[in-house]
C-alpha cells in the first residue's frame, strides 16, 4: 500500500510539474475548441486538423523556418466540418456530437519532400492563432523503404484525464527529451476517452492531455471498446471518426480499405497495420480479414508491426482465452498476420503491462506455451540476447506480443499468461525503436524508469525451433501484487 | 458449417445501445460487468436496460443461454426495446438457432418506421436468411437495405456473394463496381477478379491479375486466380506452371499444425485445379477441421466435385 498512498499524496505536485515541463511551449489561443493537430503523415503530404468554437477564414502557412512560412493552404482545399442546428450551415458537413457553433477543419498539406521538418502555424485570414515559438512543426515521413532510424510511441487505455495518464505522457517527454530522440509519431491502441468516447471525452482526456505532443506527432489510432459505446467501426460515425483522419484508399501505404475502421502505412521500411477489433467481423471471410491478406499479399518492408485493441494473449484485467473479440483475433486474424511475417503486435484493453517471449503459432484456447516459444529468453541485449529472425519479412518466424493497457486508467491482473516474459503491474508506455536490421522496445513506468527491453535482430536465415517444455512466468500472487501497485 | 455473411451490420446497431453510463467501472473485465450489475439488479429490479447489459457481456463471455434468458426477460419488461430484440437475434444466431434469431429480428424491423433507418438491420435480417441457406430471401433483404443506403465494404460484399451464389454474375460485378467506385476497396477488386472467372470473363479477370502479380510480394493467391483464368481459356501448360508456383509459395508459409487455414483452402485448389484429389481433399478435410467457413472452401468444393465425376466411370455418374 505504501506506492499507492505515496503516489496520492504526490499527485497535485506531479500535475503541476508535468504541465512546469510542457510549459515551455506556448499554449494555443483561447479560439481553439481542439488545438492543432496532425493527422495521416505520408512522405509528402500531411493534415493539420483543429477546431474553433466559431467559423473562422481557415489558413495554413508552413515552411522551412518558423519564420519562412512560405507555403499556404486555405479556401476550399481545407474541409470544414460543423456542429450546428439542423438548417444551419447546411452545405457544410457534420460533426457527429460536438457543441453546436464548433468548426473543424482539416488542411491537407502535399508536394512536401520526404523526411523533412516543416514549420507551420494556423491563421484566421490575417491572423495568427497558434504561437510563433517554434513549436508547431511536422516531419514528413521518410520515402517508402527508406532506411531511416524511427521512433514511436505506444500507448493503451489511456483516456481518464487523470494524474496517471500526466504522468505516463511526462516521463515519455522527459525520456525523449534526455535522449535527445524525439518521437517520430505515436501508436494509441485504443480506450483513449474513457467512459464513452463522447465528443468532449475525447477533448478533455485525449487532445487536452497530450496537446504538447500532438501539436508536432501524428497518432495512428486504433478503436477500443470505450470508443465503440458511441462511434461504430461499420458505419465510420462517431467522435473518434471526426477526430481522425485516417486513410481509405491505400494512401498512406498498403492497399486500400475503404474504411478508416482498418488502415495500413508505411514508415521507411517499417509497414504498419490497424484493425478494428470492437465492433466488426473478425471472420477469416469477412471483409477486415479479407483486407489484411490483400495487404499482406503486396506489402514489401522489411518489418511488419500490427495493432488493434483487443489483446489475443492476456490475463490482465481481461482473460483471452474467455472473451469472444480476444479469442476470435487469436483464432481468425493471428494465423493470417504470422503467415504473413508480423513482428511485433501490439494491443491494450487489458490494464496491465504484459510482454510475450517470441512465440508462433498458439491460437488453440486455452492458451498453452509448449510447442508456441521460439525463444524463451528476455529478448535484452544484456540478458539473455536479443530475439532473431531472418532478414525481411517471413512466415511463422516468431512475434513478440505487447499488451499496452497501462497508459492511465486502473490496473488489474487475473493471472498469468503463459507466454508472457513480462507482466507489469505498473503504469507506463512503450517506446520502440526501429533502425536497420534492429528493433528495440523499452517499457516505460509513469516514474521514468524502464522496466522492460527487448530487442529483435533480422539478420541473415534463421531456422525457428519449437520449445517443448520452455520457460514459464511464475504463478499469479493476487494479493500480493494487488496490494503493492493498484493506484 | 456455418455460412459466412459479415455480423458487421448486427453490431452496427447495437451501437448506442451499449453505452450505458455510469453503470460499470473503465476497467471492469466482463465478469466483474456481470456481478455489478447483478448486484444492481438485486437492489434496483430487473429494468431493461440493465438486462440488456448483462446480456452483451453474457454474450461476450460465450454464455448464450443466460445472454437469451436476460434478453427475453428484457423483452418481457419493455416488448419495444430495439436493442434488445437485436441482440437476441444475434445471440439466437450464434447458438445456431435460426428461426428464432430470425423471429427476434422480425420483431426489431416492425419497431422501426423509416426504410432507410431499417436498412442495417435488414442486412442482418439477410444473414439470418444466409445462413439457413434461404439465398434469394437473403438478397432481396441486402437490396433493400441498399435501396436506400450508399453501404459499407461488408454490405457489398455479402450481397456479391449472394448474388455469385445464385449465378447472377452480372448483377453481382455491377454491384462490386459500384463497391469500388464507392469504397475503393481492394476487398472488392479481388472479389470482382474472381467473379469475372466464376462468370467465365477469363480475359477481362487477366487484364486486372497481371498489375496485381508484378505488385506482390505474395504472389500465391494471384498465381491461383490466374491459373483458374487461364484454364478456363485452355492454356493448361501456362495454368499448372502458375498452380505449381503457389503451392511453391504457400507450402513454406502453412504451419503444420496450427495453420492459416485461408492458405490451406488455396493450396486444396491448386491442387484440385492440377487433379490431385487426395493432396486437394486432404486440404479440404484440414479446412473443415480447422472450422472455416464454406465461403473459403466453396471453390475447392465445386472443382473436387467436377474431379470426382471425372474420374467416376460413365455408367456410375449421376
Amino acid at each position: 500500500m505504501k506506492i499507492h498512498r505515496r503516489t496520492f499524496l504526490l499527485l497535485p505536485l506531479l500535475i503541476v510539474l508535468a504541465g512546469a515541463g510542457m510549459a515551455a511551449q506556448a499554449a494555443p489561443t483561447d479560439v481553439f475548441a481542439r488545438a492543432p493537430y496532425l493527422q495521416m503523415a505520408t512522405p509528402d503530404s500531411i493534415s493539420v486538423v483543429w477546431r474553433t468554437k466559431a467559423p473562422i477564414t481557415p489558413v495554413v502557412r508552413y515552411g522551412a523556418a518558423p519564420d519562412g512560412l512560405e507555403g499556404t493552404v486555405s479556401g476550399a482545399a481545407i474541409v470544414t466540418r460543423v456542429a450546428a442546428p439542423e438548417g444551419a450551415a447546411a452545405d457544410l458537413p457534420r460533426l457527429h456530437s460536438a457543441p453546436d457553433g464548433t468548426y473543424q477543419y482539416e488542411a491537407r498539406i502535399t508536394g512536401l519532400a520526404p523526411d523533412t521538418r516543416y514549420h507551420y502555424a494556423v491563421f484566421d485570414g490575417d491572423k495568427r492563432l497558434t504561437g510563433a515559438d517554434g513549436s508547431y512543426h511536422f516531419k514528413t515521413n521518410p520515402a517508402v523503404g527508406a532506411d531511416k532510424p524511427m521512433r514511436f510511441w505506444v500507448v493503451g487505455d489511456s483516456g481518464t484525464g487523470g494524474a496517471a495518464q500526466a504522468e505516463v505522457h511526462s516521463a515519455m517527454v522527459e525520456h525523449t527529451a534526455r535522449e535527445k530522440r524525439p518521437l517520430d509519431f505515436y501508436v494509441h491502441v485504443g480506450d483513449m476517452a474513457y467512459r464513452d468516447g463522447k465528443d468532449d471525452e475525447f477533448q478533455n482526456h485525449f487532445f487536452a492531455m497530450y496537446e504538447p505532443t500532438l501539436r508536432n506527432t501524428v497518432c495512428w489510432p486504433a478503436m477500443g471498446n470505450h470508443e465503440g459505446h458511441t462511434s461504430s467501426g461499420v458505419s465510420g460515425v462517431g467522435p473518434y471518426y471526426d477526430a481522425y483522419r485516417l486513410p481509405t484508399k491505400g494512401e498512406a501505404g498498403g492497399v486500400a480499405s475503404g474504411t478508416e475502421a482498418y488502415y495500413s502505412f508505411d514508415y521507411g521500411r517499417v509497414h504498419f497495420i490497424c484493425l478494428n477489433s470492437h465492433d466488426l467481423d473478425r471472420a477469416p471471410t469477412g471483409a477486415m480479414a479479407q483486407w489484411l491478406k490483400a495487404d499482406l499479399e503486396k506489402t514489401k518492408a522489411d518489418w511488419l508491426i500490427a495493432f488493434f485493441h483487443h489483446p489475443p494473449y492476456t490475463k490482465g484485467s481481461h482473460d483471452s482465452d474467455k472473451e469472444k473479440q480476444l479469442i476470435e483475433m487469436r483464432t481468425h486474424i493471428m494465423p493470417i498476420l504470422e503467415s504473413g511475417g508480423v513482428d511485433v503486435v501490439l494491443t491494450g484493453h487489458s490494464h496491465i503491462y504484459e510482454r510475450s517471449m517470441l512465440m508462433d503459432g498458439a491460437y488453440a484456447t486455452p492458451t498453452v506455451a509448449e510447442n508456441v516459444i521460439l525463444d524463451d529468453g528476455d529478448g535484452d541485449p544484456s540478458g539473455d540476447g536479443a530475439y532473431k529472425k531472418s532478414t525481411g519479412l517471413n512466415p511463422n518466424e516468431g512475434t513478440v506480443q505487447i499488451v499496452a493497457g497501462h497508459g492511465g486508467t486502473g490496473l488489474r491482473r487475473k493471472g498469468t499468461m503463459p507466454v508472457m516474459k513480462r507482466i507489469i503491474l505498473e503504469h507506463g508506455s512503450v517506446i520502440v525503436d526501429v533502425g536497420g536490421d534492429t528493433l528495440t522496445a523499452i517499457m516505460l513506468n509513469k516514474a521514468g524508469e524502464k522496466r522492460d527491453l527487448f530487442r529483435i535482430v533480422k539478420n541473415g536465415k534463421v531456422t525457428p525451433t519449437r520449445l517443448s517444455s520452455p520457460w514459464q512466468p511464475p504463478a499469479y500472487m493476487p494479493e500480493a501484487e494487488k496490494a503493492d501497485v493498484r493506484p | 458449417m456455418k455460412r459466412c455473411f459479415g455480423a458487421a451490420p448486427v453490431r452496427a446497431l447495437a451501437l448506442l445501445a451499449l453505452c450505458a453510463p455510469g453503470m460499470v467501472r473503465a476497467h471492469d473485465s466482463p465478469e466483474h460487468v456481470v456481478e455489478a450489475l447483478t448486484a444492481r439488479i438485486a437492489r434496483e429490479g430487473k429494468t431493461a436496460p440493465l438486462l440488456y447489459r448483462r446480456a452483451v457481456e453474457y454474450r461476450v463471455l460465450g454464455k448464450l443461454d443466460h445472454a437469451a434468458a436476460d434478453l427475453l426477460a428484457a423483452l418481457k419488461v419493455d416488448p419495444a426495446y430495439l436493442s434488445a430484440h437485436r441482440e437476441l437475434c444475434l445471440v439466437r444466431l450464434a447458438g445456431g438457432r435460426d428461426g428464432e434469431a430470425l423471429a427476434a429480428i422480425d420483431g426489431a424491423i416492425a419497431l422501426v418506421p423509416g426504410e432507410r433507418e431499417r436498412a442495417p438491420l435488414y442486412m442482418v435480417r439477410a444473414r439470418v436468411y444466409a445462413d439457413g441457406g434461404r439465398d434469394a430471401a437473403a438478397l432481396a433483404d441486402c437490396e433493400r437495405a441498399f435501396r436506400h443506403h450508399t453501404g459499407e465494404v461488408d454490405w457489398y460484399l455479402t450481397r456479391a456473394r449472394l448474388q455469385a451464389r445464385l449465378g447472377t454474375w452480372d448483377a453481382c460485378l455491377g454491384g462490386l463496381k459500384r463497391g469500388i467506385e464507392q469504397t475503393g476497396s481492394a476487398v472488392l477488386e479481388v472479389e470482382f477478379v474472381e467473379t469475372l472467372i466464376d462468370a467465365g470473363r477469363y480475359r477481362e479477370a487477366l487484364a486486372r491479375i497481371e498489375p496485381e502479380l508484378q505488385d506482390a510480394r505474395w504472389q500465391s493467391a494471384w498465381r491461383l486466380r490466374r491459373g483458374r483464368a487461364l484454364l478456363g481459356l485452355g492454356e493448361k501448360p501456362r495454368a499448372q506452371e502458375d498452380l505449381r508456383a503457389a503451392i511453391a509459395e504457400m507450402d513454406p508459409r502453412i504451419r503444420p499444425g496450427t495453420p492459416d487455414l485461408m492458405l490451406v483452402a488455396d493450396r486444396g485448389l491448386a491442387y484440385a485445379l492440377l487433379g490431385d484429389r487426395a493432396l486437394a481433399k486432404r486440404d479440404l478435410a484440414a479446412a473443415r477441421e480447422g472450422g472455416i467457413d464454406s465461403w473459403v472452401t466453396h471453390r475447392l468444393e465445386a472443382a473436387l466435385a467436377i474431379l470426382d465425376r471425372a474420374f467416376t466411370p460413365p455408367g456410375q455418374r449421376l
